[in-house]
């Protein structure tokens, strides 16, 4: 999805699109989990009351998101989710580790100003953005995932097809080219959300078993090289 | 191992998943305090995967079975000396250059019994040649009563020429000594090709080279036998050999001739007081051959000497006969056969009627066997008186007086 696109999107969402709102919120669900995980220092589930606080600070980051400040609306969730994590954690004192990473974190502040200042998160929020290279990278694989999905691949699944060696890896790229070329191919791979790899192997003259051997890899390379709006990704596969 | 940097894409509860600059992907295994942001860099350290480790595993346990094949080879590498040694247990032993015992081998069955527990192993040569000594006194291979033969053959692989031969003897003579045993030391040196030999003849060293030996002397003997009969008996195989064929083969005349010169001599000794011509070493070995050795034909050829000496001369042919009467009582003794002790039976009593014309203290010395058979000297004497008149029946008469005085 493109930036204008996007923000469009969340104008909508905050106008009272519920199809918007929940189109944002689908494509950010992964961004969500990960980042309440990050907060929390331990793998959480959407069955923890955690992803619940922060699918909610998501929800009102889109409400109160303004565009034109300079920050994405994923690095401004980001902030929105961490506080609400931490206001959870004091009000409950249930999770003592939360507190006390909270407590290292804070170092010389006393007991009564754990409360977290907006000049804080402002602090946290360039840390991550120094961290992280573009807060847009993660909305963009966010992205990607929700598309995967619907071709019935998870990331985790990618590793054993991903071509191990340089001649491999050159020859699925040279796939990956023949393939975009062929509207009729282009056609079924994206309204039938399946690869057709016999007919691409047939057509190309690729032997099938190695078609099928790297299918899930080409259907995420191509998924990446059909949206050229995601410039951070699109550097990950170089057709030479 | 390397550090390579991915972006994150995804977190499961086992991995992070990253989407690498050359655009593939992979799974690290995530720690549960590894909480990265998606999208963030992490840095991880590659591990070699299984399939690697398998591999490595594989060369490893290749390299172990090469170990454990070339060990033995090694071994041998080191190996400086085989030191072959026949008691009558034969035992080969290796060892370094400075005589530490690597391996140690039995050969036979007897040999099992000395070396059995394998002790010797890191001992030193000359310690353990000691304590094998003393297990064959222990078990009888060697006793106070009889001389005992040892043998031992060095074989210096390549590159070892010191000369431990003498170091090895004057330790077995000094160890022998000690325990007052007499043996007959034998100790050579020799080559790894004559061990080769030896083994593929599946005989030790020292039995090798004796086989060897009889062969090229043109001995008969056989590989089995060479392998089989004690080592005393190998070692005097020739002798005995030599002896068997004497006995079953008479018509060596060379022996019996050496045989007769030499009773000849002793009687010589005793009948120093006779003459030249009676001394006459050839008619003596004649009558010697065929009183003693020839056994059925003596009869005929004493007769026919008797025959003739009696014509020319019968003092001389008394004087012969008296030779050979020693000669045959002296050396063949009790293997004498009836005929040939019919034969012999003849010359006693001629000698005793020469000794007892020629001289009297000669008399006095042959007549003490006279005196015990006063009644075959009269016979005799009577036969000589006769003989010139009567050959014939001289000859039958004397045959009969002899025989008389055999029995």
């Amino acid at each position: 999805m493109e930036q204008a696109q996007f923000e469009q999107e969340v104008k909508n969402a905050r106008m009272g699109n519920e199809l918007a709102r929940q189109n944002i919120i689908k494509n950010s669900r992964s961004y969500i989990i990960n980042v309440v995980s990050h907060v929390c220092k331990r793998f959480v589930t959407w069955n923890d009351d955690e992803a619940s606080i922060g699918l909610l600070a998501f929800n009102r980051a889109i409400d109160s998101y303004e565009e034109g400040k300079g920050r994405s609306l994923l690095s401004y969730a980001y902030c929105l989710i961490r506080r609400d994590l931490i206001n959870h954690f004091r009000k409950n004192h249930r999770n003592e580790l939360s507190l006390d990473y909270l407590y290292d974190h804070s170092n010389s502040f006393s007991s009564d100003e754990i409360l977290i200042t907006a000049e804080e998160i402002e602090i946290s929020v360039r840390d991550y953005l120094e961290k992280v290279e573009s807060s847009d990278l993660a909305a963009e694989i966010s992205e990607l995932e929700t598309i995967l999905e619907e071709y019935g691949i998870g990331f985790e699944e990618l590793e054993a097809s991903s071509p191990k060696h340089r001649d491999t890896r050159e020859l699925t790229m040279r796939m990956i080219a023949d393939f975009l070329t062929d509207e009729e191919l282009r056609y079924d791979f994206i309204r039938k959300k399946r690869f057709p790899a016999t007919a691409f192997a047939k057509k190309k003259d690729y032997p099938l078993k190695t078609v099928e051997r790297h299918r899930k890899y080409l259907i995420a390379m191509l998924i990446i090289k059909l949206h050229p709006e995601w410039q951070h990704l699109s550097g990950y596969v170089r057709i030479d | 191992m390397e550090n390579i940097t991915g972006t994150v894409v995804k977190l499961t509860e086992k991995y992070i998943v990253l989407i690498m600059p050359d655009g593939s992907f992979k799974n690290v295994n995530r720690s549960k305090e590894q909480v990265p942001l998606i999208g963030e860099q992490f840095t991880f350290r590659a591990t070699v995967p299984i399939y690697r480790w398998a591999a490595i595993a594989a060369a490893f346990l290749i390299f172990a079975i090469c170990i454990k094949l070339c060990i033995p080879l090694l071994d041998n590498s080191r190996t400086a000396y085989i030191i072959a040694l026949d008691i009558n247990p034969s035992i080969e032993i290796q060892t370094d250059n400075k005589l530490r015992i690597l391996k140690i081998d039995s050969i036979n069955d007897d040999a099992e019994k000395i070396i059995g527990k394998s002790e010797y192993l890191n001992t030193y040569l000359l310690t353990a040649l000691e304590n094998i000594i003393d297990k064959c006194i222990g078990y009888g291979y060697l006793n106070h009563e009889r001389t005992g033969f040892i043998n031992v053959t060095v074989i210096p692989l390549k590159g070892n020429d010191l000369n431990y031969e003498n170091t090895i003897k004057e330790s077995l003579q000094g160890v022998l000594k000690n325990r007052n045993v007499e043996v007959k030391l034998a100790i050579g040196i020799s080559s790894i090709d004559i061990l080769n030999k030896a083994h593929q003849n599946n005989l030790s060293a020292n039995r090798y080279i004796l086989y060897r030996d009889l062969t090229e002397k043109g001995v008969a003997i056989t590989v089995d036998e060479a392998r089989k009969i004690p080592l005393r008996e190998l070692m005097e195989f020739e002798k005995i050999q030599k002896n068997r064929t004497e006995e079953y083969i008479p018509e060596i005349k060379d022996n019996s001739g050496n045989k007769g010169r030499k009773s000849g001599t002793n009687n010589y000794e005793t009948d120093s007081s006779k003459s030249s011509e009676a001394l006459n070493p050839n008619d003596n070995a004649d009558f010697g051959s065929s009183g003693a050795l020839k056994g059925g034909n003596i009869g005929e050829k004493s007769n026919g000497i008797s025959d003739t000496t009696s014509d020319d001369n019968p003092n001389k042919e008394n004087e012969n006969t008296d030779t050979t009467i020693s000669e045959s009582n002296s050396i063949e003794g009790k293997k004498i056969s009836p005929e040939s002790s019919a034969g012999i039976g003849i010359n006693p009593s001629q000698g005793q009627t020469s000794n007892s014309t020629e001289s009297g203290e000669s008399i006095e010395q042959s007549q003490e066997p006279a005196d015990k058979n006063d009644d075959s000297i009269d016979a005799t004497n009577s036969n000589i008186d006769n003989r010139g008149s009567n050959r014939d029946n001289t000859s039958g008469n004397s045959t009969d007086s002899s025989n008389k005085r055999c029995q």
